[in-house]
């Protein structure tokens, strides 16, 4: 009985599965075409000659390895900073109470609904002015600030108000009882936070993780505006050139994407063994 | 719940985090400025809208170091900003003082930067040119705003309209005299439409139609065959609804809407759509392109080179078509080297790389002299159009350009998907614009 | 435990929406040099009078609630398809989890190809005999196309993050009704939903303030129209700010934008907040 529901549930997992993955055929099989079979009509699902010119193109003529090198970096800084900050003022807004928490955390949230569009130049601003970087002195004058740099990328990924968000959610729903008792074995907060909940918070701690590797390695309207030489491009600028000014590289920019798929498939694959039940789910909520 | 346990986290947590940003500031400290080179070079920065692949190898391995040899002690730093985000990077470059000394853009930008005082005048260096190059230059009148020189053309584009040879044939129509009025034009398209059950399944004339500014350029083409213009020569008045306008308006809709539509595809992407474009799926027998359009067409299904014939703009009142100067190069207003500025741009406009410019990326060469050069004549996609090139017009220079067409393209949408019929569309679209020029 | 995240977004946040919150009460054109120009709440005035903004407020409440009805049911029943173990668990997480992450700028020539008259749904009308539909150059069928394909990238970044939310939930409180002799059904409705109520909260909020922005694969896809039937808040704001460089008008059209998804994100925490008690 159970087994069956087993092969049943992973027959419709993969049917899901397959409905989901067909524009990603169509991805694939762009990937591996020459240029000259890329249209036609009735369109051939599968190349009719494969080839790996597009792959040798991207990765021998274009500059793919260096975009990837500072998505990863970027990246893997973006996963620490958000971790570390977001899941702690998450647990902070969900169950600490302090002066402020309330519209604190209203504004957090609020923070993350103003277009992206009109923060621009303010933040362009900012990171231009930072004090004593990039031949700036202490006003913030003089030099170029963290423009074209790993810290001027990071600036605006380091803490992801979306992931507070997503870590007091999580944190609202864990027993308050946890806390109790370890409150009464004399624990400070910080304690609590480290050894009692954040074991049980490793799918929430996985997430985060994922979301703003993700989130990092999308980025394009601050890249875009930040970067300002070939050696600090991040993969979605790289990616833009195929398509750019309406001439569609089909080959080159599907290869290049195949590429830069990877690494986060890579990412989520590995955080995916955290989405297990936490540790100790004793606690039983009143 | 009790308090007192909470400050010292907040004091472990905040020197994790600021020991985290000091890494990541160590860790970009080395690409940052890019303003200091090395033995005390002067650093040119341009900016180069677009980032075609042959355009970038060209520049980058080419031009630059030619120019640098040439120009011992400046050193030119080069970036390729594709058209799609060049207005947001320079907004924010101006909002910061950042701004390249030399940048390219198109040339209907250029009002606009000369109305800001971002860019400056050019006339004195184009004085100072040497009088055959200055008649050699095409498209140099078609850079200045309000009389002054502010941009130095690049290379020019322009439509015309381009027929499938084949299907021309087959439909019984012979083009050894080619369609020379609207009349002509639109009886062959009426010829070459196939229709199943009231739809156009094959468009006999199609038109640009992509979005909403594709819609204006192919209205603007009508309206400068009928005679008409944009705006007045006074830059403050709209004349777009005048009788040519609507004249225009009317033939354009009439090849979309009406018992006799010879077109169908509104809203479809055709701009540089190479193998996918409708001439070359064979869903149009002919179509209003652009060269880089057709340029794109004959590299994706080089098979169909053979088939695809170009026509000389058709006229009512006079034949000529959209087009005129693409984009070009300005001078920073702020910038330090106006000098190595100017001598970048008049490099770059050098015979020799005015051909192969149009060689490697594609457009009619800013020089007369060049398109008359056989290597590029021999080039099918950009013989026609170099031939045309005196019968191309362009957008009026004025620094609101891109609002008004914005709200002219709104407009003619309506009138071609028949919601709106056309003399109303254009007498709208002018109330808009004059809303938007009185300021 | 707050600080240090309050202090990184005092400054990258706070600071430039608040520089972002003047600039909307001035008249603002970076490429002048003559900087914001303070006028007020005209810029607002300007915004809450133009038709054009009600109606891609409209058209953008219209494409986040059709994403959102498309998406959350699906995205849950998904969750709880592949919460647990069985063959091949990881590789179906990863595969749905993938359009969320592939290159957008791909993506939107995927599926501008799948929706083109030569694509891949014509293709399959026509071989069950069924004419050909314009899908992004109908009004009618424009944005419920940009829906579907909206729908489809996220459904994956929404199903882990109710994966995530159902294991936190205690396999006693399952088992223990189980041994009470509710069904699969009843177990859901009774013990696992209510539970699951902070993390739907989160779903619609966040799913709702990403899809109130957006506007690449918009731009990409349709580039608003056709006749602006799928011209969205964010895509004026760009336009405003990076086309036209009001940067003034697109400030304050931005924090109008903001104050709806405020109020409805709010009302949202509240209500669904609430019903978790």
């Amino acid at each position: 009985m159970k087994g069956a529901w087993r092969w049943r549930r992973t027959a419709v997992v993969a049917l899901v599965t397959a409905v989901v993955m067909l524009p990603f055929w169509w991805l694939l099989s762009l990937a591996f075409k020459p240029e000259t079979e890329v249209f036609s009509y009735p369109p051939n699902l599968l190349p009719r000659e494969w080839t790996l010119d597009n792959f040798a193109y991207v990765w021998e003529t274009t500059n793919l390895p260096v975009a990837l090198t500072n998505s990863v970096v970027v990246g893997v800084l973006t996963v620490l900073s958000n971790v570390m900050a977001a899941t702690a003022a998450g647990y902070a807004f969900a169950r600490l109470k302090f002066a402020g928490s309330r519209p604190l955390f209203a504004a957090t949230l609020g923070a993350a609904m103003v277009p992206a569009v009109v923060q621009l130049i303010p933040l362009f601003l900012v990171t231009q002015r930072w004090p004593l970087a990039g031949g700036n002195d202490l006003f913030g004058e003089g030099g170029s600030g963290l423009l074209n740099s790993y810290a001027g990328l990071l600036l605006p990924l380091l803490v992801q108000p979306l992931n507070i968000f997503l870590a007091r959610q999580f944190f609202l729903d864990l027993p308050e009882e946890m806390a109790e008792a370890a409150r009464l074995d004399g624990a400070s907060e910080l304690r609590i936070f480290w050894s009692v909940y954040l074991p049980i918070a490793r799918p929430v701690v996985a997430t985060i993780g994922v979301l703003s590797f993700t989130g990092a390695w999308e980025d394009f309207l601050w890249p875009l505006v930040v970067v300002s030489s070939p050696d600090m491009q991040t993969l979605p600028l790289a990616l833009s050139t195929y398509a750019a000014s309406g001439v569609v590289q089909y080959g080159p920019l599907m290869a290049a994407t195949v590429i830069a798929t990877i690494p986060v498939v890579g990412v989520f694959l590995a955080a995916q063994r955290h989405f297990v039940r936490g540790l100790a789910s004793g606690g039983v909520k009143g | 719940m009790k308090r007192p346990h909470k400050h010292r986290p907040w004091r472990v947590l905040a020197a994790a985090l600021t020991t985290g940003l000091a890494l990541s500031a160590c860790g970009g400290g080395g690409g940052a400025g890019g303003t200091a080179a090395s033995g005390g070079d002067k650093t040119l920065r341009v900016w180069f809208p677009g980032n075609l692949s042959n355009e970038v190898t060209w520049v980058n391995g080419t031009l630059v170091p030619a120019f640098e040899k040439q120009h011992p002690g400046v050193d030119v730093q080069v970036e390729f900003v594709d058209w799609a985000n060049l207005s947001t990077r320079l907004s924010t470059a101006f909002a910061g003082n950042t701004a390249p000394d030399v940048f390219g853009h198109g040339n209907a930008a250029a009002a606009g930067f000369a109305d800001a005082g971002r860019i400056q005048p050019l006339d004195e260096q184009v004085a100072a040119l040497p009088e055959a190059d200055r008649t050699d230059l095409t498209f140099l009148n078609d850079g200045k705003v309000g009389g002054k020189q502010y941009i130095m053309p690049l290379r020019g584009f322009g439509y015309l309209v381009a027929y499938r040879k084949d299907l021309v044939k087959e439909a019984g129509l012979d083009f050894a005299t080619p369609p020379a009025t609207w009349e002509d034009l639109r009886a062959a398209a009426g010829k070459l439409a196939q229709r199943e059950g009231g739809k156009v399944t094959r468009s006999g004339l199609l038109m640009p139609a992509d979005n909403t500014i594709s819609m204006s350029q192919a209205f603007g083409t009508l309206l400068f065959q009928a005679g008409g213009k944009f705006l007045a020569g006074d830059g403050k008045t709209v004349t777009w609804n005048a009788p040519e306008g609507v004249a225009a308006l009317e033939h354009l809709t009439g090849l979309y809407q009406g018992s006799d539509a010879v077109s169908s595809g509104l809203g479809e992407k055709t701009a540089s759509t190479g193998a996918q474009h409708p001439l070359a799926t064979g869903r149009a027998a002919m179509a209003l392109v652009d060269d880089a359009t057709l340029k794109t067409i004959h590299e994706q299904s080089p098979e169909l080179a053979e088939k695809i014939g170009v026509l000389s703009p058709v006229k009512k009142a006079e034949a000529v078509s959209f087009g005129g100067a693409g984009n070009g190069m300005f001078i920073s207003a702020k910038t330090k080297l106006k000098k190595e500025a100017w001598d970048f741009i008049s490099f770059m406009l050098k015979p020799e790389n005015v051909k192969a410019y149009s060689l490697t990326v594609g457009g009619i060469p800013a020089r007369t002299s060049v398109a008359k050069d056989p290597e590029l004549t021999k080039v099918s996609y950009l013989a026609p159009f170099m031939e045309a090139a005196p019968q191309f017009r362009g957008n009026p220079n004025v620094a609101t350009w891109t609002q008004l067409r914005d709200a002219l393209g709104k407009e003619i949408e309506k009138a071609l998907r028949g919601t709106t019929p056309p003399r109303k569309a254009l007498d709208d679209a002018a109330a808009a614009a004059e809303e938007l020029l009185k300021g | 435990m707050v600080l240090p995240a309050t202090i990184i977004l005092f400054v990258v946040v706070a600071i430039p929406i608040g520089y972002g919150f003047y600039l909307s009460l001035t008249s603002y054109n970076p490429v002048e040099t003559t900087g914001p120009r303070f006028h007020g709440l005209a810029g607002y005035a300007e915004v809450l009078t133009s038709a054009e903004f009600w109606r891609a407020l409209g058209v953008t409440g219209a494409y986040a609630v059709g994403t959102l009805i498309l998406t959350v049911p699906a995205a849950l029943g998904l969750a709880l398809l592949v919460n647990g173990k069985f063959p091949g668990v990881g590789l179906f997480r990863g595969m749905m989890y993938l359009p969320r992450v592939v290159s957008l700028v791909a993506v939107s020539m995927i599926w501008l190809w799948l929706y083109s008259r030569e694509g891949f749904f014509n293709y399959a009308l026509d071989l069950v005999g069924l004419d050909p539909v314009e899908f992004l150059t109908d009004e009618s069928t424009a944005l419920p196309s940009l829906i579907v394909m909206r729908a489809w990238k996220a459904l994956g970044g929404s199903m882990i993050i109710f994966l995530a939310g159902l294991q936190t939930i205690p396999q006693e409180l399952i088992q223990s009704a189980a041994v009470d002799g509710a069904g699969r059904l009843r177990t859901f409705r009774h013990v696992t939903l209510p539970l699951l109520m902070p993390i739907t909260t989160y779903v619609v909020v966040v799913d709702l303030i990403y899809l109130a922005q957006s506007f690449s694969e918009i731009y990409i896809l349709t580039s608003g129209g056709p006749l602006g039937s799928t011209t969205v808040v964010n895509m004026l704001v760009y336009k405003q700010a990076f086309e036209n460089f009001q940067l003034g008008e697109a400030s304050a059209m931005a924090f109008v934008l903001f104050c709806m998804i405020f109020a409805l994100a709010y009302a949202n925490v509240r209500l669904l907040g609430r019903s978790k008690k």
